[in-house]
């Protein structure tokens, strides 16, 4: 999903920058933005899962806490080195 | 380098005014590095050349070393070609320099008051004993008495001290006078009338012109039997003061011999025991032994004479006022209210320091609750605000606005110009004045030729003509006599403007120092600048290094208070190191995704310009140096808190407060801590098996797509599994954890377990199947 942007049915709309597929899941690394206003947050990055439940892709909050330490370090481990690339 | 007096008012009078600011950048040295009279002595203890040859010293602490030997010398204290130890041209520098230390020191902590009551006590060896034994002393006296010590350590104050070899030697002088040595001397200096103290001092401190009959009885008498006066000019103050205490013996053996007494055993006594109890009915031993003990004060008093007065100049040294009240300030500001009123000792101190800091509060006043770190940062912006930009740069010297001021290239070159012109017109001047010089000494050779009759050549008769005609000579007149006068005339004239030749070599002196000076100090000023770029680089050092703190700190929270809370609070810690990134998961609610754009960056550009620009940030600040050396700085921080848990099964926190739970910390510096996801239940802790799952004991799986798992340990990190154990791996239970995760047990096969996983990596594995996420 990297370099995407999705659109979420409640408005909320994200530019992916990084993702992983672990064996607990499928996670991004996004930054919220506005395509109508063409605005970004560039102070407050979101990770989540990205599930697939009933034929639905949906984001979902990571509420393992241990698995949020994880995941963060490794997405922006995984960005760092495709920057680097 | 010094300039004298003349030099710096002629320099001044060509207008350059870089002089004046080097002097008083001479005196900057003591602001630059915070006055130690330690220090400072330890300093002039070696000699320049070592301190340019010690390959120890870093280059800075050479700086700094050789500013306060220039300094020194700047004030007037020579090196010494020889710093030995032994010689006395070192001892008498580095005792004149201590002495003049300590008066600055004195100065600079406002204490003359004190230190001038304890210099006086110094005179009165009574009073000193009689504050020494009283009970209840105020705190004043006990400031005296600190003062005193203080003196007496640097010399400056006399003082008893003498040893049992000193006592034998000089009560031998005592009773030298029995011998029959020199005896005619003797019964000279035995005649004086009202022989006294005062008589023998001053016949050894005079100079030889200004003795009278009677002194210079007595002085003949020293030189002969004790060791020559010269030791007076050229001695050490050690054998100053040994001479001198001679001089008192053998005063003291003379009175003793006048009254008809011998009180060499009185006198040996006391000065071993100290003790005048014995002497009780004795009242003129008893005075005599006063007399005495007085008399030594006073010899060393007169032997370290040239050492007060160099004390006293470093008190009195207008050049130093400045520095008093700024290094006070600093001090007042750096610390809060409340600790000079308690933590200060000293009482003159601390008024002094109150006063200073009432000053300050009513500009900046204190920051109600502080710590440490944010008083230092109130301080911080009183002294850059108050203390530096307007203590410092408007204050002014007594007769030299410019003292302050830091020099400039500028400023140096157009005086370095306006010197190389001067001193080009001092050239072509003095050229002339020695050519005329040369002219007037030639007439007046040829003029007293001719006077005394010699035959003059056709040359000396020509330039004897034209004077003539020049002086309108009458025919009829003395011609001899003419020739003589003309001559002293001119002799006169030669001699004067010799004079001025000699003040134009002086002039010439000064400017080629102020040009030497200038030149170094320009050169200083290039190499300053290179030296900014270090600095450049040695502020990004530090930069790093508390991003990399900040991360071990975070990484250590991170290793024992998991969440996110933790993870937004160290990643936003991040705004310190100048970056500035929060990662959240709860704080975006959850959706369906409805729209993907793929390639959206090949169209961000053309149609989202902003949020373009706005990825370009988020890249710069992922990537940043800070970032990385954070992003390390947790590692280690989370190495560090998980092997410290497992080693001792506790938390870092609980270890340093044990007992208390540890619970997320809420960052103080950041947004308001996410509210709850709204799909939070509450879950019952509960550690019973559950039934309700949909997998019941038993039932088989393949886990081997699963690369980690948990294993029953103290470590809560996932380990590597064989994952062809997983194959046919058995459901064994599922357990609620407090926190309401429920987590699946599984066995291999063979019974052995296997590992424990977390129910959403089964349900994903049993229900979606991750791979299906790939778009």
């Amino acid at each position: 999903m990297k370099d995407k942007m999705i659109k979420l049915n409640n408005g909320n709309a994200y530019y992916i920058l990084e993702s992983i597929q672990s064996n607990s899941g499928y996670y991004v690394l996004g930054a919220s933005c506005n395509m109508e206003n063409d605005n970004i947050d560039t102070d407050n990055l979101l990770v989540c899962e990205v599930t697939l439940i009933n034929n639905e892709v949906s984001t979902k909050e990571i509420t393992d806490k241990n698995l949020v330490k994880n995941i963060t370090a490794r997405l922006i481990q995984k960005y760092r080195r495709n920057a680097l690339a | 380098m010094n300039f004298t007096k003349e030099d710096l008012e002629y320099l001044r009078s060509l207008g350059v005014d870089s002089i004046d600011i080097l002097v008083g950048n001479m005196l900057k040295v003591n602001q630059k590095y915070l006055f130690d009279k330690n220090f400072y002595l330890s300093v002039a203890k070696i000699s320049k050349a070592s301190i340019e040859a010690d390959e120890n010293l870093s280059k800075e602490e050479k700086e700094n070393y050789l500013d306060i030997k220039r300094w020194l010398n700047d004030i007037g204290f020579q090196e010494p070609e020889k710093m030995e130890q032994d010689s006395s041209e070192y001892v008498n520098y580095i005792t004149n320099v201590n002495a003049y230390l300590t008066g600055v020191d004195i100065k600079l902590r406002n204490l003359e008051d004190i230190y001038s009551k304890a210099l006086n006590l110094s005179n009165n060896p009574e009073e000193y004993q009689k504050l020494l034994d009283k009970e209840q002393k105020t705190a004043e006296e006990s400031a005296i008495l600190d003062a005193y010590q203080d003196l007496l350590a640097s010399d400056i104050v006399a003082t008893k001290m003498f040893s049992k070899d000193y006592i034998v030697k000089y009560l031998a002088y005592y009773n030298n006078l029995s011998s029959n040595v020199n005896s005619d001397l003797k019964t000279k200096v035995l005649q004086i009338p009202d022989l006294s103290y005062k008589n023998f001092f001053s016949a050894v401190t005079k100079s030889e012109g200004e003795l009278d009959e009677n002194e210079a009885i007595i002085r003949e008498f020293i030189n002969h039997n004790l060791r020559d006066v010269s030791v007076m000019q050229d001695g050490t103050i050690k054998q100053k003061e040994e001479f001198l205490y001679g001089v008192v013996f053998y005063a003291a053996g003379f009175i003793d011999t006048k009254n008809g007494k011998n009180l060499a055993d009185i006198y040996n006594n006391y000065l071993f025991s100290n003790d005048l109890s014995s002497l009780e009915s004795d009242t003129y031993a008893k005075e005599q032994v006063v007399e005495l003990e007085n008399q030594l004060y006073e010899a060393r008093k007169i032997a370290r004479n040239n050492l007060k007065s160099r004390y006293n100049f470093g008190i009195n040294d207008e050049n130093d006022i400045d520095l008093v009240s700024i290094k006070d300030y600093e001090e007042a500001n750096s610390m809060p209210l409340a600790d000079i009123k308690t933590k200060v000792k000293n009482y003159s101190k601390m008024a002094q320091l109150l006063n200073i800091k009432e000053e300050l509060l009513s500009k900046y006043p204190e920051p109600e609750n502080y710590d440490a770190e944010s008083y230092k940062e109130y301080a911080n912006g009183v002294r850059e605000n108050y203390i530096d930009k307007i203590l410092k740069a408007g204050r002014p010297k007594a007769n030299d606005d410019n003292v302050y001021q830091e020099l400039n290239e500028e400023q140096i070159i157009a005086d370095l110009d306006k010197l190389y012109a001067e001193e080009d017109k001092l050239v072509k001047k003095r050229e002339i004045k020695a050519e005329t010089i040369a002219t007037y000494k030639k007439y007046s050779e040829v003029l007293l030729k001719y006077a005394n009759k010699e035959e003059l050549t056709t040359e000396e008769q020509e330039i004897f003509d034209t004077i003539k005609t020049y002086n309108k000579v009458a025919p009829d007149a003395d011609l001899i006599e003419f020739a003589r006068n003309k001559a002293s005339e001119y002799d006169e004239l030669a001699n004067k403007l010799n004079a001025e030749l000699e003040e134009l070599r002086k002039q010439s002196n000064a400017i080629k120092l102020a040009i030497s000076y200038l030149t170094k100090e320009l050169r200083k000023i290039e190499e300053e600048e290179t030296k900014v770029e270090k600095v450049t680089n040695r502020k990004d050092l530090l930069k790093k290094f508390i991003a990399f703190g900040l991360g071990f700190a975070g990484g250590i929270a991170l290793s024992c208070v998991p969440g996110v809370g933790a993870i937004r609070m160290t990643l936003a810690g991040l705004k310190l190191a100048g970056q500035l990134v929060s990662i959240w998961t709860n704080k975006h609610p959850n959706g369906k995704i409805d729209t993907v754009i793929t390639n959206a960056k090949s169209k961000l550009s053309n149609k989202f310009p902003r949020i373009a620009n706005g990825i370009k940030v988020i890249n710069d600040k992922l990537n940043s140096s800070p970032l990385n050396t954070f992003i390390n700085g947790v590692s280690a921080g989370y190495l560090v808190g998980n092997i410290f848990e497992m080693v001792t099964g506790e938390t870092i926190f609980e270890a340093i407060n044990p007992g208390e739970k540890v619970v997320a910390q809420t960052p103080a510096i950041d947004t308001p801590e996410p509210s709850a996801p709204q799909d939070t239940t509450t879950v019952i802790p509960d550690t019973t098996p559950v039934t309700e799952h949909v997998l019941t004991h038993g039932d088989t799986l393949d886990l081997s797509s699963i690369q980690q798992g948990y294993v029953a340990s103290d470590s809560s990190n996932p380990v590597d599994l064989i994952t062809s154990v997983g194959k046919d791996a058995i459901f064994d239970k599922a357990v609620t954890t407090p926190s309401g995760e429920i987590w699946y047990h599984f066995k291999q096969s063979n019974g052995l377990g296997y590992a424990w996983f977390p129910k959403s990596v089964i349900d994903g594995l049993t229900e979606t199947g991750s791979k299906a996420l790939k778009f």
